[in-house]
């Protein structure tokens, strides 16, 4: 965009308004822009695409602007898969495709083209080739590495953290993980001056990462949170 | 009914499970950290899943795609469902795709974009809009309440002729047919 060099002096909250002003579906969603309008609540907006990829290809949006899904709170969320549902059992009946597909890109890496969030429902027919999933052969071996990596992320964010304040907890598991080796290494060497080995292994047990992480997390740290996400965000340029 | 998520063939891709969801490995990689999310009762379709459960299951969705962004580094990810055996529904349990993506990962997640001309999107902006009135007032006049969901599910499963002659004047039933025919 022409005015980066501004950006760099202004705040989060006037760069998102500029954004915002940008945003052809914003402008969209106050009809500033014309489309062919479904269905709308004070939330959401439904819309058909103009260049679908089937015949009765819908956007459902938000009416407020959010660039990337994880910006988007969890109850707006929920609400929007309401419409979903409601836009996909529209197109079964009145349209008498077979199936529909939802999709949601997220991120250009992804294919999100707009910096607006949308949520694609297009109707399905048999051998259409619209949406295949591609095969990736994965044998067990890294299934299993992949499974353990992973299992500990979700343990920590389903069981613990409903909201959406954890993305800031997750981004410090992985110092904590250094803090926490460095910790084991540390009691270990207590350990072997004073205590027995079976101690020590105990001591091991406990100082798992996660546990270390939800005593630290509430050090503030502006600048490193959802630096992920912004980064996915900043790529669209405003 | 034979289902691979309620017969337990993914157990040993279960990464994370509670009394409403499951999220495990995908069935079908395509990519790796591609993952699947499950609502732990057998429900085929997005038609059949309890309103709560398709809310819980988004939430997780898009969390699921912020541990992806956290932990594997990835670029993107996107969120498929696909509603229906034409859709490329695999397996008769319905689920949530999260697929992890990295910049050139050549995954082609995409179709080709047809220009719709202004008639066809008069047209069809007719004909949905009724739709949706008549969909709205029908999911508005339907009682959700779970223990109701659970019983049509087994008018369904068990008794399915009967099903079809109490829901005769339902004149979309065929449509629901085909999207619980199974490959």
């Amino acid at each position: 965009m022409p005015d980066e060099i501004d950006t760099s002096n202004m705040s989060a909250e006037e760069i998102a308004e500029l954004q915002k002003q940008n945003c052809i579906f914003c402008k969209i969603a106050t009809k500033q822009i014309p489309s062919k309008v479904l269905h709308e609540d004070d939330k959401a907006i439904c819309i058909l695409d103009i260049n679908p990829a089937s015949e009765g290809h819908i956007l459902i949006m938000p009416k407020e602007h959010y660039m990337i899904l994880p910006h988007i709170p969890d109850d707006l969320l929920a609400h929007m898969f309401d419409t979903v549902k409601l836009m996909s059992n529209t197109l079964l009946k009145t349209l008498q495709c077979q199936g529909t597909s939802i999709f949601i890109a997220n991120g250009m890496a992804a294919g999100q083209k707009a910096p607006h969030v949308l949520i694609h429902v297009f109707p399905r027919k048999e051998n259409d080739g619209l949406l295949e999933l591609p095969k990736y052969e994965m044998n067990a071996e890294q299934a299993d590495k992949l499974k353990k990596t992973l299992k500990p992320y979700f343990e920590q964010v389903f069981n613990k953290h409903t909201d959406i304040k954890h993305k800031k907890k997750i981004h410090h598991i992985e110092e904590h993980e250094e803090t926490a080796k460095k910790d084991i290494a540390d009691s270990k060497k207590e350990h072997k001056k004073e205590k027995d080995y079976d101690n020590q292994k105990e001591h091991d047990k406990e100082k798992k990462p996660i546990k270390h992480d939800a005593k630290q997390d509430d050090k503030p740290k502006k600048d490193s949170k959802n630096v992920n996400l912004d980064d996915i965000a900043k790529l669209f340029g405003g | 009914m034979a289902c691979d998520v309620c017969d337990g063939i993914l157990k040993d891709h279960i990464i994370y499970e509670n009394n409403e969801l499951i999220i495990s490995l995908a069935a079908n990689t395509s990519t790796s950290g591609h993952l699947q999310i499950f609502p732990k009762e057998h429900l085929t379709i997005m038609d059949q899943v309890p309103s709560n459960i398709l809310k819980s299951m988004a939430i997780a969705a898009n969390k699921m795609s912020m541990i992806l962004f956290e932990v594997l580094k990835v670029h993107g990810t996107n969120i498929i469902i696909q509603n229906g055996v034409p859709a490329g529904q695999t397996i008769n349990h319905f689920s949530v795709h999260v697929i992890p993506r990295r910049t050139d990962d050549g995954l082609k997640l995409d179709w080709d974009m047809k220009q719709a001309t202004n008639d066809s999107l008069d047209s069809m902006q007719r004909m949905i809009s009724e739709g949706i009135t008549l969909e709205d007032s029908n999911t508005q006049n339907k009682t959700t309440s779970p223990a109701e969901v659970v019983a049509s599910q087994e008018i369904r499963q068990d008794d399915s002729n009967a099903a079809e002659e109490k829901n005769s004047e339902k004149k979309n039933n065929y449509w629901l047919k085909s999207l619980e025919r199974i490959p």
